[in-house]
């Protein structure tokens, strides 16, 4: 009878390498980005396993060996029973279409799918849930869509809503709800309403962990550290997941991003968009708005916020935004 | 009872069942994932139907993940997670023990 453990990885390493011996001849990258991971074992072998990242399962392999033993449903209840500790009901997991079935024979509802990958949720609150949030803001006409970190919100942010709105009926600003950045996901959601309250036709929404989220799209958070092969999967299921279920639901029929010259991340993830919209959503990419000859970002404001220099945090920033940033900062002067 | 917020009961385990009870605005919806469907399918429906009928629930989205649970389990779950989902956490004994059975 096999029993259930906890595999300290950075402990243990007999075990970790037996974790990643299973791991490779299951064909799985061995992806040490996992925050707790459980096993199956005969005696001392390990036939199974799971991990968890925040709230994705993933590294999930069972020894082909040991297959029809369900060895898979105890580790993925293990993996439950630690996110409800955390006092979350709430689950995803990327795999392949092949082993789809398995996951949706224990409760997960699939979401998004491409060629290589699908991408399954389960628990509470869920994808239903937030299209009904969305359905009770949709207004009629043509609509179009931009989604946002705002990290915090500069005259960049703000160009890119006013050249959407002068096209579309509706502009839907979708805020990363990710509480990942240097300012809360409140005080981003603020900053997004404070900078395009002149746009009668701009409806402000969280995106929750439907949209470059940490379950649809976590390599966004790692930046630097992000495997751009991996981040590519990521980025399609996100793109797909917009294509399939979120512009349907609010009449979408095009995206505004702004070029991304600088972070390969996101640049990999415009080029996904770009892919999974054809035939779907127009996407327009246009150019960074640019303040005496350099383009505004969102980084350089941060790097001026440290250094407490006024002349470019005026220069990136709406007045509106600078006094919010002021007023709500912790370390103000 | 009134189904406050989405709350669940039980495990994945074979002979069990997971029982998911969320808000709804009107009427009774199940969706079942069972191993045993096509035998016992309308069974199971059926237990958790009784089972929300007696605490008078009449408003809620149902989602079961089945792996063999017999009906005894079935109802356990259901009121387990009706009182979760309801905010109750004196559970009224007598008032269960008199039409479970």
């Amino acid at each position: 009878m096999a029993e259930l453990r906890r595999i300290w990885l950075t402990i243990d390493h007999d075990e970790a390498a037996a974790w990643a011996a299973l791991l490779t001849k299951s064909g799985l990258a061995v992806d040490h980005q996992v925050e707790v991971t459980f096993g199956m074992f005969e005696g001392e072998t390990l036939l199974a396993t799971a991990s968890l990242y925040g709230q994705i399962i993933k590294c999930v392999a069972v020894d082909p060996a040991a297959q029809s033993e369900n060895l898979l449903a105890p580790l993925l209840q293990a993996a439950f029973d630690q996110l409800d500790d955390n006092g979350s009901q709430h689950a995803f997991i990327y795999t392949k279409p092949s082993t789809q079935a398995f996951f949706q024979s224990l409760g997960f509802k699939p979401l998004a799918h491409s060629d290589e990958v699908v991408l399954l949720e389960r628990g509470y609150p869920d994808l239903d849930d937030y299209l009904h949030t969305l359905q009770q803001a949709k207004r009629p006409g043509s609509a179009a869509a931009i989604v946002m970190n705002a990290n915090p919100f500069t005259r960049g942010h703000h160009y890119l809503v006013s050249q959407a709105a002068q096209q579309y009926d509706t502009v839907y600003v979708f805020v990363l709800s990710a509480e990942r950045a240097l300012f809360s996901a409140a005080d981003r959601l603020a900053m997004v309403k404070l900078g395009t309250q002149e746009f009668s036709n701009v409806v402000v929404l969280p995106t929750r962990d439907y949209m470059v989220s940490s379950a649809t799209f976590p390599s966004y958070f790692l930046k630097d550290r992000a495997d751009l092969a991996v981040a590519k999967q990521q980025a399609r299921i996100d793109a797909e997941l917009f294509v399939q279920k979120i512009a349907p639901t609010l009449g979408i029929t095009a995206r505004f991003v702004s070029e991304e010259p600088l972070s390969p991340v996101t640049a990999v993830y415009n080029t996904e968009l770009a892919a999974a919209f054809v035939g779907h959503i127009q996407l327009h990419v246009l150019p960074r708005k640019a303040v005496a000859g350099a383009p505004i970002s969102a980084t350089t404001v941060r790097q001026a916020l440290q250094n407490a220099d006024q002349s470019t945090l005026e220069k990136l920033l709406l007045p509106s935004i600078y006094r919010y940033i002021k007023e709500h900062s912790s370390h103000a002067n | 009872m009134q189904i406050k917020h989405a709350a669940s009961a039980g495990t994945l385990e074979s002979s069990d069942i997971t029982i998911t009870l969320k808000p709804a605005d009107n009427g009774v919806t199940i969706a079942l994932d069972s191993s045993v469907e096509k035998q016992f399918g309308r069974q199971i429906k059926a237990q958790i139907e009784a089972a929300l009928k007696a605490l008078d629930i009449t408003a809620v989205a149902v989602e079961a993940t089945d792996k063999g649970a017999l009906d005894c389990t079935i109802k356990a779950r259901t009121i387990a997670a009706a009182y979760r989902a309801a905010d109750v956490q004196d559970y009224d004994w007598e008032e269960i023990n008199s039409w479970i059975n």
